[in-house]
């Protein structure tokens, strides 16, 4: 059964780290992470929701620490692999997602990336759904804000 | 760019990184799945029904404690109260209605359990659903019968009333409270299942308030023999639905599996 969840979760959580770094070979190594954790922890696990939350809960965490780790993170450039994939226009636009401040950057990429419910986004960010969902709506306006003021890459 | 763009760029985007897989997929996951048999080492029957009710949350034993005062308070006072033939009839149908409070502060414990998805964790762990359910309930019922007998007896050692007629009135609606539960627990869960046992509550305590002011003569001494009745019939359908019930998560383990 473990096996099965691995499986069925393992595609969905790469996908997450990956909007949160920069490589794939990252993202895979946040990935097995994630699911390092769960298999260690899962017996304190207080079965209180979704299985794919806590993943969820464990990868974002995880992501977290690797920002800290790599403070002053600026993204620069577009990855040439993706630059090479005709994904441009939707590259920079993850790069926007980047910029954005770290509860709204994790709403959007959760809703639009993932394409979570508002109540699952709430039960990862434990927050209530209709927070999650206000900051969605402010993730997008500040997009807006930046794709009218030109797009500048910051730091995390 | 307007929202509206920005929306379908980023669901554009989402739909792309779809067709990115991670590369080490499957060298990764045999990997984890090397760490799978230190998951499967089970403990004591004892190690196993004191892990579980550690998982018992702390605002159900808070609610317990209080539910225990509270009704010592009514044992206390209510006790005294049961031999002046005018005041008896409000004190029994709170030694009805309390102990049935019980249910509704527990049902909630275990029917967390029931959350679709946490099937797949329960899996993965140590033991099957049907156990963690079974033991979460004999943990709580155990505790909730103990602790009001205990009272009852204790209530009676202050109101020389007889001990077996306080028994059938206070366990008769915890009897039927109980097989609503387990009846409705092979339909609903979570939230609706507490509200709907709230709502059983709330009419039970309208019924029971309202005999009191009508005067029905519900704890009449004529009257007890058709409380043992409905006692012992609840006691049957209780049981009915906890065969049901068992029979369903046995099934719910064979689909899984």
């Amino acid at each position: 059964m473990l096996e099965k969840i691995i499986r069925k979760y393992y595609d969905e959580i790469f996908r997450y780290c990956y909007h949160h770094v920069e490589s794939s070979a990252l993202a895979e190594d946040l990935c097995q992470d994630t699911f390092v954790s769960f298999i260690e922890h899962y017996g304190r696990y207080r079965q209180e929701g979704r299985t794919r939350n806590y993943l969820y809960t464990i990868a974002k965490n995880k992501c977290i620490d690797h920002y800290k780790k790599q403070r002053p993170f600026i993204m620069e450039k577009v990855p040439e692999q993706e630059a090479g994939t005709c994904m441009e226009e939707e590259v920079v636009v993850k790069h926007m997602v980047m910029c954005l401040p770290e509860e709204l950057r994790e709403a959007i990429v959760l809703r639009y990336f993932q394409g979570l419910k508002y109540t699952d986004i709430g039960a990862i960010l434990k927050i209530s759904s209709s927070l999650a969902k206000y900051r969605v709506k402010k993730g997008l306006e500040l997009l807006a804000e930046m794709e009218g003021g030109g797009h500048e890459t910051k730091g995390h | 760019m307007k929202q509206k763009d920005i929306r379908k760029k980023l669901k554009e985007y989402g739909v792309l990184s779809r067709s990115i897989c991670p590369e080490e997929k499957e060298s990764r996951i045999e990997k984890l799945l090397l760490m799978e048999p230190t998951l499967y080492t089970r403990g004591s029957l004892w190690d196993f029904i004191l892990e579980q009710a550690g998982y018992l949350e702390r605002y159900c034993l808070i609610w317990q404690i209080l539910w225990m005062l509270l009704f010592l308070i009514l044992v206390q006072l209510g006790g005294m109260q049961l031999q002046e033939k005018e005041s008896r009839e409000g004190v029994l149908v709170l030694f009805s209605l309390l102990p049935s409070l019980l249910v509704l502060l527990t049902v909630e414990e275990i029917t967390k359990v029931y959350q679709k998805t946490m099937l797949e964790i329960e899996y993965a762990t140590k033991y099957s659903l049907k156990s963690v359910v079974m033991i979460r309930m004999a943990v709580l019922c155990i505790f909730n019968f103990l602790i009001l007998t205990a009272g009852i007896f204790w209530g009676n050692m202050f109101a020389a009333f007889n001990i077996t007629k306080l028994l059938v009135y206070s366990f008769t609606p915890v009897i039927l409270i109980m097989g609503i539960m387990l009846k409705l627990m092979q339909y609903c869960q979570g939230e609706i299942l507490r509200n709907a046992v709230i709502g059983g509550y709330v009419l039970m305590a309208a019924l029971a308030v309202f005999n009191y002011v009508k005067q029905l003569g519900w704890y009449r001494p004529e009257s007890f023999r058709i409380w043992c009745m409905v006692c012992i019939a609840g006691a049957i359908f209780a049981l009915r639905q906890f065969v049901l019930l068992n029979r369903k998560l046995t099934n719910c383990e064979y689909i899984l599996r």
